[in-house]
């Protein structure tokens, strides 16, 4: 039986085969029941949504500050607009063979200017970050602090640092966990300001693999 | 057991007594009891998985029921465990499935999972488990968790050791076995549960460890 809700004529609960509630602070209403089957471009969607959901769970509270100023509707919130930019735009291939593109994945976004002549090396469970400051460019400010990712993509698993160095610094370092089998790292470089109130939008900076011969 | 469906005015579905109620041709009706089944049951897939599953989970049951609560769902935390292995931990094929240990969860969740985790023989029945934390996590937060530790032998699969008393602070367990694990191998798995258990991390599986190699008159 569906609720009359005030006076502005909202329903609340199930009329026949439709089922109204609250999501987000809209009404939303949806067919109740088992689905049987799903057309090839739901079945695409359902995948996409598998692939990039694992990988960014470990990096919600990176996400959490990257998006966190980012423009998005009233009732979006940082990992809607995470899902948004990255379900369509890091994802490659055709359907069924679809892949995340570590290379396109977005982790922040917003005004900051983004890390330039980024480079990473690996020496003995530590990430060496550098960049180029460019103190001239368009907001960018000596006093900006470097975020810092590394996400091990067959573990499932990242660390990341939401408060490094200054940017003036040029040169940051990420301490690893200790590895007992090879390892593949991909990471990520963004801004943000001191304020804490805008960030730049994230850098792909490379591939690294961990490996025991190399220690 | 019957299920009422639309409370008490409803229809109902399930047997009660002698009676069994069903939705037939969109009417609620009530029959007598089916009959016993007189063709032999054909086997399926299922029925195997069901077997193996539910035999490797039952003991981690007290477990899993840290592992997987959660608050608003209204299946049992070792249904949802049971769901979520179905078509992931298993190798084989029907009849003759077997588990992957290495894709068995145990426990999953948002918090801090236990990083380069490492299962070592310490002693004859011993084993010393150690992780790490990562200097990007904040250990005030993460430090009081819970170390949950449990190790699977197939000498005895009906029960497990357990390890319950360590916090991530220590950075290491020492799990007390059973004699009768020697000679096999036993599977270790660990996860992390918040000092209120509402959070728990996923669980990591730590590799094999062969039990009574160590001979204990040198110690």
């Amino acid at each position: 039986m569906g609720i009359l809700d005030g006076a502005f004529g909202d329903f609340t609960g199930r009329i026949g085969n439709m089922v109204f509630y609250k999501l987000n602070g809209k009404i939303v209403g949806r067919t109740i029941g088992k689905v049987d089957s799903r057309s090839e471009s739901q079945e695409e969607i359902l995948m996409r949504t598998s692939l990039i959901s694992p990988f960014l769970t470990p990096l919600k509270e990176f996400i959490r500050i990257g998006f966190k100023h980012t423009p998005k509707p009233q009732d979006w919130d940082f990992y809607s607009v995470a899902t948004s930019l990255n379900k369509p735009g890091a994802i490659m291939g055709k359907y069924p063979k679809l892949k995340i593109n570590y290379k396109k994945v977005i982790l922040s976004k917003g005004n900051v200017s983004p890390a330039k002549d980024v480079k990473v090396s690996l020496n003995d469970h530590q990430l060496q970050f550098s960049w180029k400051p460019d103190l001239e460019a368009k907001n960018a400010d000596a006093s900006d602090q470097v975020m810092l990712v590394a996400y091990f993509p067959e573990m499932l698993k990242a660390v990341f640092v939401t408060s490094g160095a200054r940017r003036s610094a040029g040169t940051d370092m990420l301490q690893l966990p200790t590895f007992t089998e090879r390892t593949i790292i991909e990471t990520y470089i963004s801004f943000i300001t001191d304020e804490r109130n805008d960030v730049s939008d994230s850098v792909y900076a490379g591939r690294l693999t961990w490996n025991k011969s190399l220690q | 057991m019957a299920i009422l469906r639309k409370g008490f005015l409803g229809g109902f579905s399930g047997p009660v007594g002698p009676g069994s109620g069903a939705l037939w041709k969109g009417r609620n009706i009530l029959k007598s009891r089916p009959g016993k089944r007189t063709k032999p049951v054909q086997p399926q897939p299922q029925h195997a998985i069901m077997d193996v599953l539910s035999r490797f989970l039952s003991p981690f049951k007290r477990f899993i029921k840290t592992g997987f609560y959660h608050k608003k769902n209204k299946d049992s935390p070792f249904n949802r465990a049971m769901h979520y292995n179905w078509d992931r931990a298993l190798i084989g094929s029907a009849p003759n499935y077997k588990i992957d240990y290495k894709k068995i969860i145990l426990s999953r969740g948002s918090r801090e999972p236990a990083w380069a985790g490492t299962a070592v023989l310490e002693a004859a029945d011993q084993i010393k488990v150690s992780w790490e934390v990562p200097v990007t996590a904040k250990m005030k937060l993460i430090g009081s968790d819970r170390a949950i530790i449990m190790v699977y032998n197939e000498n005895e699969p009906q029960h497990i050791c357990y390890s319950d008393k360590a916090i991530r602070s220590d950075l290491s367990a020492t799990v007390e076995m059973l004699y009768i694990y020697r000679g096999r191998e036993s599977h270790v798995w660990i996860f992390f549960v918040s000092p209120d258990g509402k959070s728990v991390s996923n669980s990591d599986y730590l590799g094999s460890v062969l039990t009574g190699t160590i001979d204990d008159s040198i110690n």
